[in-house]
């Protein structure tokens, strides 16, 4: 027999677990699936088609195939990620810009929209250390990791 | 008391199984996120709920709670802290738990994963399925039919004590692999399954399991090794090695599932082979079931037998059920699997990768038909009949050496097509590299003709794996301007898995060599008659002086230990080598003795005396000796695939992306990838 001790610690170990797994159904409702979509079918085929003509060129430089072969090898790879490509690029066409795009278009507005907002050009900066252009306010340099002093990059600042 | 808490914990962990399996279908079915995330959740939620189970019972085995009967039969007062601690595996329901724990990390580990990317987001509900159910299954075996927690009325006062094999560093994580290699392929055959519910017909299964294929194999390669120096060490067979049932169970699943390993990127890179990978994949979990069931069942007699039970034919019959589903469901998929490109010439990489494959398969097969011999024979004739090494050595012996060829041929063919004139010119370096080796074999007194020609194969296809690194690093140097040490680190780097592989191959050259050597040079000789006080005999260069028994103390306080010593010098020159001290070890609960052997010698050959028999007190005694040259090269062959494995598996710190447009331009000419 289970002593009390046993079967109280079993009922709270229960009681977690139970709560753990039920807590995603609190949740608001999402697709659980989204459908593999052409596009994606098409990238994974373009990264293979890349990985192909790599491996191809490599065993080309490492004298594992004759030129001729290499060249009518990689002409049908190439053509093949051309192929690709075109029909990404339609895809792209039929559903207009794609998300990524658009995600890019709106930074780019934002950051146009900081710009012109005082009527000068936004704050710029660039890292002591690597000299990469940073963000006035930044902290760190996104390349080089360096801590950023607001001093330097007051320093040089708004040289537009 | 904390012990039974584990034993509800195992429970909650079963309804947890049951309710993943369930709910994450459910939610893909009606679409809705919320049920297959809680389903997800419930088959994380496994881990810590047999770990608490575990817990329960390693509670339990250190503080001598008898009263668990399976306490009482791993363990006893005497045992010490350590060995109470691995006598959680120590028989057929502990080891059942164990599993299913290790089992459960990677479940665990598998829902954890980053799922964000859509693809995997499909495969995700019967991921979780598939995976919930074998843990499932596993749990039931072990809740209903070989429950480790069951608890007795009457207690004893001491229980019998661990397994004197089980006693032995290789064996206490020996298991632990051979289980996490074994659950590691768990993984990818349930993205295998849930590609093949998905309808999916590319091969995100493969690339999103890739790494925890690479995991199972690698835990299960290590797993094979360390049982073979446990055997070497502790069953005093004179080898690594003794075609034993529980020996060659993992061995098949590791001769199916390291073909996979290779047609898997066929698929990737050339989107051929995809029906095979999906029939390599359940051929991996049938082998790993069907091979536990037939020794756990106890139809098989192994040095596993004492975690035989009567959990075999349940076992079995599910199996049966579980894997004619699974061919079901890849045989309405047959269609969705149509290969994307043709063989554009057998002379070619994909073309080698599939005799390699058919030849795995067929050594699988040849270990299959030797090991369940005694079942059909019994069945046919009505008497078991057991082959035995010579059998297996004369069958598989060969079609192992015909894949070390391969090892030699594979890596100088390219894909699509090879060029026959460039790879005649490439194999001559090797080539004479043999022929050079061989010679001098030859000369050092190596006459017998087949271990020469398999020495010569070993030494080509080192030399040509070698040249593989040559020529890539060549190649960097010519394009990227690269020193050598450098173009060698980033070769590697650049295609971790190919050169990653090499090293593997490597291993296994080196493995081959030892197998050869103790195969073809070793010997063993049992001294009759029995050897008088002071009396000498030679074996091989070495003289024995056998200078009497004596009791010491056992290194375990529950058994008694007779040591012998010999006096070993030189046959040559009568130097004096040193002594050997071989013992047996007598253990009165269990009532089995082992014979422990006295392991000395070079890095190249091996003395390995065991202590056979000895009459009145010792007068007169008789040993086996076992001569064992070239036996180390396994052990150091077993470390460099091991290694290899590593390269594979390293994730390479992000690398730099922008690369100065000379260097690319160069780069792009060479057809050197340039990051």
């Amino acid at each position: 027999m289970l002593s009390l001790g046993t079967l109280l610690l079993g009922l709270a170990l229960l009681i977690i677990v139970a709560l753990v797994v039920a807590l995603p159904l609190f949740d608001r409702k999402t697709p659980a699936i989204e459908l593999p979509s052409r596009r994606e079918a098409l990238a994974q085929e373009r990264r293979a088609v890349i990985s192909a003509i790599r491996e191809l060129d490599f065993d080309y430089h490492t004298g594992k195939i004759s030129a001729e072969d290499y060249k009518r090898l990689r002409e049908a790879r190439v053509a093949r990620g051309a192929q690709i490509l075109r029909e990404l690029a339609e895809l792209a066409d039929e559903h207009g810009a794609t998300d990524v795009e658009a995600e890019i278009e709106a930074q780019v507005a934002r950051l146009r929209k900081v710009a012109t907002s005082d009527g000068r050009a936004p704050a710029r900066a660039v890292c002591p250390s690597c000299s990469r252009v940073v963000g006035a306010d930044d902290k760190f340099c996104s390349q080089c990791g360096r801590r950023l002093q607001p001093r330097q990059s007051e320093a040089v600042a708004s040289a537009e | 008391m904390f012990a039974d808490l584990g034993h509800l914990s195992v429970i909650f962990a079963f309804v947890a199984c049951l309710y993943a399996a369930v709910v994450a279908p459910l939610g893909a079915q009606r679409n809705d996120d919320r049920l297959v995330q809680s389903g997800r959740i419930a088959a994380l939620m496994t881990f810590p709920l047999v770990l608490i189970g575990c817990l329960g019972l390693w509670h339990a085995l250190l503080t001598h709670d008898f009263g668990v009967q399976y306490v009482a039969s791993v363990s006893s007062r005497a045992t010490p802290v350590f060995f109470r601690i691995t006598a959680l595996w120590g028989s057929q329901n502990g080891s059942l738990l164990f599993w299913c724990l290790i089992m459960s990390a990677f479940v665990a580990a598998a829902m954890v994963r980053d799922w964000e990317d859509a693809g995997d987001k499909s495969l995700l509900p019967y991921v979780t399925m598939t995976m919930a159910l074998v843990l499932g299954f596993f749990l039931f075996l072990e809740l209903f039919l070989a429950n480790a927690f069951v608890r007795t009325d009457f207690p004893p006062q001491d229980g019998r004590g661990l397994n004197p094999l089980l006693r032995h560093p290789g064996m206490i994580i020996h298991p632990p692999m051979l289980y996490a290699g074994y659950t590691g392929l768990l993984v990818p055959f349930a993205f295998c399954i849930a590609s093949l519910i998905t309808r999916r017909s590319d091969d995100l299964w493969l690339r999103s399991s890739r790494r925890w294929t690479l995991v199972g194999w690698a835990f299960l390669t290590a797993g094979l090794l360390l049982g073979g120096r446990w055997a070497h060490d502790v069953l005093g067979w004179g080898g690594y090695w003794g075609w034993d049932p529980s020996e060659n169970k993992p061995l098949i699943t590791w001769l199916i599932a390291t073909p996979f390993l290779h047609s898997a990127m066929i698929q990737e890179k050339r989107g051929m082979f995809k029906n095979w990978n999906v029939f390599l994949m359940m051929l991996t979990f049938a082998s790993m079931f069907f091979g536990t069931a037939f020794i756990r069942s106890g139809l098989l007699t192994s040095v596993h037998a004492f975690a035989a039970s009567d959990i075999g034919p349940f076992f079995m019959g599910a199996m049966v059920v579980i894997l004619t589903a699974c061919a079901a469901l890849w045989l309405t998929r047959l269609d969705v699997l149509r290969s994307e490109n043709k063989l554009d010439s057998a002379f070619s990489r994909e073309g080698i990768f599939l005799i390699q494959n058919v030849l795995f398969l067929s050594t699988a097969f040849t270990v299959f038909i030797g090991t369940i011999f005694p079942i059909l024979s019994e069945a046919i004739s009505g008497t078991k009949i057991t082959v035995g090494p010579p059998f297996f050595d004369q069958t598989v012996g060969p079609q192992l050496a015909a894949l070390v060829a391969l090892m030699g041929v594979a890596p100088l063919l390219a894909w699509g097509k090879s060029n026959g004139a460039a790879v005649g010119r490439q194999m001559l370096g090797p080539l004479t590299f043999a022929a050079a080796v061989m010679v001098a074999l030859l000369a050092a007194g190596a006459t017998q003709p087949v271990p020469l020609l398999l020495f010569g194969l070993c030494a080509y296809t080192l030399a040509q794996t070698v040249m593989e690194y040559v020529r890539g690093a060549r190649a960097r140097m010519h394009s990227m301007n690269e020193p050598a040490p450098l173009a060698l680190v980033r070769l590697a780097q650049r295609n971790q898995r190919r050169y990653g592989g090499y090293l593997v191959h490597l291993g296994v050259v080196l493995l081959a060599i030892g197998v050869i050597g103790k195969g073809f040079y070793g010997y063993d000789t049992i001294t009759t008659p029995a050897v008088k006080l002071n009396e000498s005999f030679t074996v091989g260069d070495y003289t024995f002086t056998y200078r009497g028994i004596r009791p010491v103390p056992c290194e375990f306080n529950d058994c008694q230990t007779i040591q012998a010593m010999l006096l070993v010098t030189s046959a040559k020159d009568g130097r004096v080598l040193g002594a050997v001290f071989p013992h047996r070890d007598h253990y009165p609960v269990q009532q089995h003795t082992a014979t422990i052997p006295a392991i000395s010698g070079t890095f190249n050959t091996e003395v390995y005396v065991l202590l056979a028999a000895w009459e009145d007190g010792g007068a007169t005694a008789s040993f086996q000796v076992y001569i064992n040259p070239l036996i180390n090269w396994i052990w150091v062959g077993g470390i460099v695939m091991i290694l290899g494995f590593v390269v594979c598996f390293w994730k390479a710190p992000e690398r730099e992306t922008v690369t100065s447009p000379a260097v690319a331009q160069r780069a792009i000419r060479a057809g050197v990838p340039a990051r």
